[in-house]
């Protein structure tokens, strides 16, 4: 099987820039963190050169986003004494998305005051950093509208990090409205595995001595029945049957690889941790358009024990989606 | 001991031995020598009142002040609250009751800006009721039913799973839709 | 002043703009980019920079608005009987000359969570909190600053740019210590006690804060770190499947000693936590840095993370 893609294919850049995350025929949870940005080739293209990104579904995901707040506004929060935090995010932000974009975006920063004009939402604003009043919404459901990411910003203290701040509307079956307030080990609780590894307090230990010179990111991934952005716990009555009701034939079209490329950022005035998931779906259709993925990705879901599978809400299908993959992977040999 | 057994929940596959499922002690602390203030929330019960007396001995001892709670369980939060609001920082909170009692002591400490290493806690009913968060209307729920049973919403009637996922800051268990998966 | 010296990776040159001397003894720097310099950064109240003071490397505490990036200022206490950095900051520096300064670094920043702040500060220990007055002039956050000074020593002079009523003076310690107790007993919940000064002062001020019920985790103060991590001593590593022999120079992670010498070792994050680029050890005593291996892997010493560990004794035997 060839292991390079002839460039006069042209893909289109939700295959050749998505985050595929399997670098070996099995996957078990670890801290796997690396610096921030720096580009990462894969079997389709590459990505990972800029932390803030854009893709095709920008218009369409920040207008889910609102949809969302505007149905369940607890999917913004921000605890009092994150106010300092919030406002390094709105910077730090909007700065990383002027280097991302710098044709359709402008900034301008004079003291407190900042200048922002973004192309790809129509937005024009002015604002000073410090006060609320100057924005249309609370800061960080604001900073929402501008990026495709979710935001969480985690206080240190107490020798431990804590979910004092997040703006989640794209989760993978949890729930910042109840997870917040949480500290670091207790919001990741129902993760399997890592406790025993000693995964979670190393990473918790890796977060507590950032700085801000260097960014770093980590990849996390799950399947998903359709594009839907919003799996929460919130709405698992909406989309829980769906576990139920796949067929095989539907497994192509309808089930996604779900990635979250996490940025992990230390703030420089607040000192807070923040957090980015950067969520990409590509339905396995797509995924196998790239041979190496398909084979990859069939390997890894073959494999993946089941507590695991359980966890990232697969276990009901998987056998589907392996199916299918091996049909897939039969007939273009 | 089954290790495999003790480890992972027949229905999640979640960690059993590090989730932010509270482990309450079943046998009381010792006040806070270092405290000058403590604020006493005791349940109704003989061991809960014997804790309370032990807290009380201990205090006089260290010339602490000791301020008992006079409030039903439902009036506990805002109490603790309008106690706090004015407090020194050597206040700290002494809890001895049933998991709902404490979860509600917890949560209005934390509230009122104590912070975990001030509040010292006796659970003296195990088999006691227990808060509940639905997940989906926000209601919660004080139910006798076991982590990892099944109870109704008292919001919008569910039958919500009773996870091994706690907000001390809530104060409730996560609870979520047991059934979703097989809705029509 | 017109020789650079190398100060770590991220040190830029600054710009002496403007010298001032605020009180006796004391010298304001502000220091600004000097052209084709990176751009200042924010930075979190109470940070401080190293800056190389002629053969010295000493660290100030930033004392301007932590969001102003138009310029850094420092406050630098002349000691006479010292190193000399302080000497040389006083002595030699003009207006104009640069100055290799590091990236402002956070040892001391103020506790977040904290509804209100009581500040102890002993003479010049009083330059971090002038940072924190300012970010909590912004987010409005109460605050208490008690500066105690040696009689006949005149305040710090930025002291009165900050709103009345927040900070108190206290002339000598005597002074001071007979108003500790009050402000201790008064303070309300939420508060958070950050103490700066000399160390003794420091033990003294958070032992009285404890005897009268302050936990330990509303108690807070200045330690410098070191200055950057010791870069160790050298030593040998023998890749023993190999049987090739690599010098790993101090200051040289044993990671990049054994890419350099070829050795097929995977890696990821270089900070000791990600696992990746475990390697067995089959001779000689590890020095471990690491986040990933267990103190029960740390015991059985048969593996060491080489991006961040090293070696106890002359010679480590690599399953290489």
């Amino acid at each position: 099987m060839s292991s390079t893609i002839d460039p006069s294919t042209a893909l289109p850049a939700r295959i050749t820039r998505f985050p595929f995350p399997f670098v070996r025929d099995t996957y078990r949870y670890s801290a796997n963190v690396q610096a921030a940005p720096a580009p990462e080739v894969t079997a389709a293209g590459g990505w990972g050169d800029v932390i803030v990104e854009v893709d095709e579904h920008y218009l369409a995901e920040l207008s889910e986003r609102d949809r969302i707040l505007t149905h369940d506004p607890a999917r913004s929060i921000t605890l009092p004494h994150m106010a300092e935090a919030v406002w390094d995010a709105v910077l730090f932000m909007l700065q990383e998305l002027h280097a991302a974009q710098p044709d359709l975006t402008r900034l301008r920063i004079d003291g407190d005051r900042v200048h922002w004009e973004n192309d790809l939402c129509g937005t024009s604003i002015d604002f000073v950093i410090g006060d609320a009043s100057t924005l249309p919404a609370d800061p960080l459901t604001w900073l929402g509208t501008q990026v495709q990411e979710d935001i969480c910003l985690l206080d240190q203290r107490e020798g431990a990090l804590w979910l004092d701040a997040g703006l989640v509307t794209f989760p993978a079956d949890w729930s910042i409205a109840f997870d917040v307030g949480m500290s670091f080990l207790e919001f990741h609780g129902p993760v399997p595995r890592v406790h025993e590894a000693g995964v979670m307090p190393a990473a918790e230990q890796f977060l507590m001595r950032l700085t801000p010179e260097q960014a770093y990111r980590r990849t996390n991934w799950t399947l998903t029945i359709d594009r839907r952005m919003d799996v929460s716990t919130e709405e698992y009555p909406v989309w829980g049957r769906d576990r139920r009701l796949l067929t095989l034939d539907e497994v192509p079209s309808r089930v996604h690889l779900r990635v979250e490329v996490q940025h992990l950022i230390r703030l420089p005035v607040s000192g807070a941790v923040m957090f980015l998931i950067r969520t990409s779906m590509l339905p396995l259709e797509e995924v196998v358009l790239i041979p190496e993925w398909a084979q990859r990705t069939r390997d890894v879901i073959a494999e993946l024990p089941d507590d695991m599978a359980d966890y990232k809400g697969i276990i009901r299908y998987r056998h589907l989606v392996v199916q299918w993959l091996d049909g897939h992977l039969a007939r273009a040999s | 001991m089954n290790a495999v057994a003790e480890i992972t929940a027949p229905f999640s596959g979640t960690c059993r031995l590090h989730t932010s499922e509270p482990r309450w002690p079943t046998t009381r602390p010792p006040l806070d020598a270092a405290g000058g203030r403590h604020l006493l929330v005791a349940g109704p019960d003989l061991a809960s009142t014997q804790s309370a007396i032990a807290w009380q001995a201990e205090a006089t001892a260290a010339s602490a002040k000791l301020v008992p709670v006079l409030a039903d369980a439902p009036a506990v939060g805002a109490s603790l609250a309008e106690l706090l609001q004015d407090a020194p920082v050597s206040t700290r909170l002494l809890v001895a009751g049933d998991e709902a009692l404490i979860a509600r002591a917890v949560a209005a400490g934390l509230a009122g800006g104590l912070r975990p290493p001030d509040i010292r806690v006796h659970l003296t009913d195990p088999a006691g009721p227990r808060p509940v968060q639905c997940v989906h209307c926000r209601a919660i729920t004080e139910t006798t039913t076991p982590v990892d049973g099944i109870c109704a919403c008292s919001g919008c009637g569910v039958l919500l799973l009773v996870f091994p996922h706690f907000s001390r800051r809530i104060g409730a268990y996560l609870g979520f839709h047991a059934e979703a998966e097989e809705l029509a | 002043m017109s020789t650079v010296i190398v100060a770590g990776a991220s040190a830029i040159a600054l710009e002496v703009a403007a010298i001032e001397d605020p009180a006796p003894g004391v010298r304001t720097l502000r220091l600004t980019p000097a052209p084709g310099e990176p751009a200042l950064t924010p930075y979190a109240p109470g940070a401080h920079v190293e800056v190389e003071a002629g053969d010295r490397r000493n660290a100030y505490s930033l004392i301007g608005d932590p969001r102003d990036t138009s310029h850094y200022a420092i406050s630098v206490l002349r000691c006479d009987d010292g190193l000399g950095g302080s000497r040389f900051l006083h002595e030699q520096v003009r207006p104009g000359d640069r100055l290799r300064v590091g990236r402002p670094k956070s040892a001391f920043a103020p506790p977040a969570a904290a509804r209100s702040h009581l500040l102890v500060a002993a003479g010049i220990g009083v330059t971090p909190f002038l940072s924190y007055a300012r970010a909590f002039a912004r987010t409005g956050t109460p605050y208490a600053l008690h500066a105690v000074h040696r009689l006949g020593f005149e305040p710090h002079a930025g002291l009165d740019e900050l709103p009345s009523g927040r900070v108190t003076h206290h002339a000598g310690r005597d002074a001071f210590w007979s108003a500790l107790p009050e402000l201790l007993n008064e303070a309300r919940l939420g508060t958070h006690l950050s103490v700066c000064g000399p160390p003794d002062m420091i033990e003294s001020v958070l032992d009285a804060a404890r005897q009268r019920g302050w936990p330990e985790h509303r108690l807070h103060s200045e330690r410098f770190k070191g200055i950057e991590a010791p870069p160790g001593e050298p030593f040998r590593a023998h890749l023993m499947r190999a049987g090739v022999t690599v010098d790993v120079p101090s200051g040289t992670s044993l990671l990049d000693a054994l890419l350099s010498a070829g050795a097929q070792v995977p890696f990821l994050c270089r900070q000791g936590i990600c696992g990746e680029c475990r390697v067995g050890v089959l001779g000689g005593v590890p020095d471990h840095h690491d986040l990933h291996l267990s103190q029960a892997q740390r015991d059985a010493g048969n593996a060491v993370m080489p991006c961040v560990s090293r070696c106890t004794g002359a010679e480590l035997d690599l399953d290489l």
